[in-house]
């Protein structure tokens, strides 16, 4: 091997290993076309979320208008954030969004147990149960907000069964709202984690499972100790994206059923960035608040890294 | 870290307990228990229809309390403005799959195949960024595009999803081509074929799979956008579907009617691609588990 050879591949060990024979022509061509094949997407990726992402952080640290920005330090995390006389409830709405999954998850465990040990129907109850991924947070937000209203169906049913006293304008009140935007949130994500934790059960060694069930395993026992611990991994998924899309991803939801009332009763973090900026116009907040989300998303994904290693030491 | 009881039910099946004659009295339970998972099966199915059969039947429904059957609501829907703006949402995600495809292909066979110096550092970089929410770079993302006049210029905002997605979507390619045996690219080299011709003629054909699966993740995701589009296209021509529905809904302009005509207007383009792809989705979805 000639020493130009052996510096081209230092971090292919792959083609280390074979003796096949290379020459050093065609390692030039790999890394001539390698870097020019990535290129556009480097570039693209580059401009329009590394440099603008980049800029986030940096007038996140100044009072930034759209036009002049003046560094102030951490001002705006200071008083525009934390300390702002909203942030509290603001939190706390993200909060409860995100402490709401593990139960729509647990709730997608039992369902999908109940599919894949059931033959009856299967295929199409999966495919009902998935609709959902195909519908927008705005359609799902705007029968949402129709089926809720103080004339909607929700309140016929309601007193049509003699419970009247119970309707309400459920998206008009601080409390409901809230709990409104969380069990749509739910509904819309329910469907989806119970097709991915029943591909896992599927997909799962299904003779152990026989095995228990044979020897008279069944239902409740069943599931906690020999369905979940095999599925666990897919349920750090679920649980992982479902979390995530509570934080970054329900913009459309929070804007078509409550505008983030009322008050900021339903305004999370995510809303709270679009609001400050675009209906207040501080756009140095707007930037901090993007910067906290990023650091979040960070932590889910740590934790998400975590469980993996996890998994993979045992 | 197994209990006893998950160590017992990890033994072979005793011959005698397979053969036991059920009684009457099991096959009884038996039937009991798979009623109650069907009724189960069955009301969570109704659960998740009942608000999408609630659209079907109320943008049918005359308003004014008889519940009379019209297709009036239908017809004003498609008169309107979203016609128009069916075709936006349209022109925007085949943009935005077409870029997302083309130079995430190119990038995973260089990922996986090409492995050049650093390579392997530019994906990890990469995957990183998949961990950067939209939200984050969007308002300074909204001033560079003001700056430049792109404000609802088309193309250029179809480029934001299409670098957005990008990530992920070299990431699930890249793993596809890695699964691509190396003897096949090294085949074709020593044959005398060019890295592109490699590229063009052997493993853009047999991405297909993977490709499909990235274009409709990437469809729903544009189609169903919300923020990107309200922020970067507000002129009136230019509006999307979700952007129309999202406005028409808070400014009480549409009747319930009309409005769940246009909802679901807006949502068969998603419905349909569901239809044909549901598997694609779900292998997409279950890319994250890794192994």
């Amino acid at each position: 091997m000639t020493m130009d050879l052996r510096r081209a591949t230092a971090d292919q060990p792959v083609a280390r290993r074979r003796s096949r024979p290379a020459t050093s022509a065609l390692i030039h061509q790999r890394q001539f076309w390698g870097r020019l094949f990535v290129l556009p997407a480097v570039i693209l990726v580059a401009l329009l979320v590394v440099v603008p992402s980049l800029q986030a952080l940096y007038y996140s640290f100044t009072d930034w208008n759209g036009r002049t920005a003046a560094w102030i330090g951490f001002e705006n995390y200071a008083s525009g954030l934390f300390g702002s006389p909203d942030f509290g409830r603001i939190a706390f709405n993200s909060l409860c969004v995100v402490l709401s999954v593990p139960f729509g998850v647990l709730l997608s465990v039992i369902v999908a147990n109940l599919l894949a040990t059931s033959a009856w129907g299967r295929n199409f109850f999966r495919g009902v149960y998935f609709l959902p991924i195909a519908l927008s947070w705005v359609v799902i937000g705007i029968t949402f907000s129709y089926l809720l209203s103080s004339r909607g169906p929700i309140n016929g049913f309601l007193s049509g069964v003699g419970l009247g006293a119970l309707g309400q304008d459920w998206l008009g009140n601080e409390t409901t709202a809230l709990v409104s935007i969380i069990l749509v949130f739910n509904w819309a994500y329910f469907g989806i984690n119970v097709v991915l934790l029943f591909t896992g059960m599927t997909t799962a060694d299904q003779s152990i499972t026989e095995a228990a069930r044979l020897d008279g395993a069944s239902g409740y026992r069943m599931l906690v100790h020999i369905v979940i611990p095999q599925v666990r991994r897919y349920i750090e998924l679920s649980l992982i994206v479902t979390m995530a899309a509570a934080i970054t991803q329900i913009f459309g939801l929070i804007y078509t059923m409550t505008s983030g009332g009322p008050g900021v009763s339903t305004t999370t973090l995510e809303y709270a960035l679009y609001t400050r900026s675009f209906s207040l116009g501080h756009f140095a907040q707007g930037a901090a608040f993007g910067i906290v989300l990023f650091l979040v998303s960070l932590i889910f994904a740590t934790v998400r890294l975590r469980a993996g290693v996890k998994a993979d030491d045992d | 870290m197994m209990t006893e009881s998950q160590l017992d039910l990890m033994l072979p099946p005793t011959p005698a307990r397979k053969t036991a004659a059920k009684t009457v009295g099991d096959r009884l339970r038996a039937l009991l228990a798979t009623g109650v998972v069907r009724i189960v099966l069955v009301g969570i199915a109704a659960g998740t229809f009942a608000p999408v059969a609630f659209m079907v039947v109320k943008s049918f429904t005359v308003q004014d309390g008889s519940n009379a059957f019209t297709l009036r609501s239908w017809a004003a829907v498609l008169t309107g403005e979203l016609p128009q703006a069916a075709l936006v949402s349209l022109e925007l995600s085949a943009i935005a799959i077409a870029v997302i495809l083309a130079f995430g292909t190119l990038a995973a066979f260089a990922f996986a195949k090409l492995r050049f110096r650093g390579s392997q550092a530019i994906l990890a970089t990469i995957i990183v960024l998949m961990l950067v929410p939209g939200q984050t770079f969007i308002i300074t993302e909204y001033f560079n595009y003001s700056h430049l006049h792109l404000i609802g210029n088309l193309p250029a905002v179809a480029m934001i999803y299409a670098a957005t997605q990008i990530p992920f979507a070299s990431f699930i390619l890249t793993n596809f081509f890695r699964a691509i045996p190396e003897e096949l690219i090294e085949a074709a080299v020593i044959d005398g074929a060019s890295y592109p011709r490699a590229f063009w003629n052997i493993f853009l054909p047999l991405a297909r799979p993977a490709m499909v699966t990235v274009g409709v993740l990437a469809f729903i995701g544009v189609w169903n956008d919300l923020l990107t589009a309200l922020l970067f296209l507000p002129t009136p021509g230019a509006r999307t579907l979700s952007v129309v529905m999202a406005a028409s809904q808070n400014s009480r302009v549409f009747d319930v009617s009309q409005l769940m005509a246009g909802s679901l207007l807006s949502a068969i383009p998603c419905i349909i691609i569901y239809l044909i792809f549901q598997r694609q989705i779900a292998v997409g979805l279950t890319a994250g588990t890794g192994k």
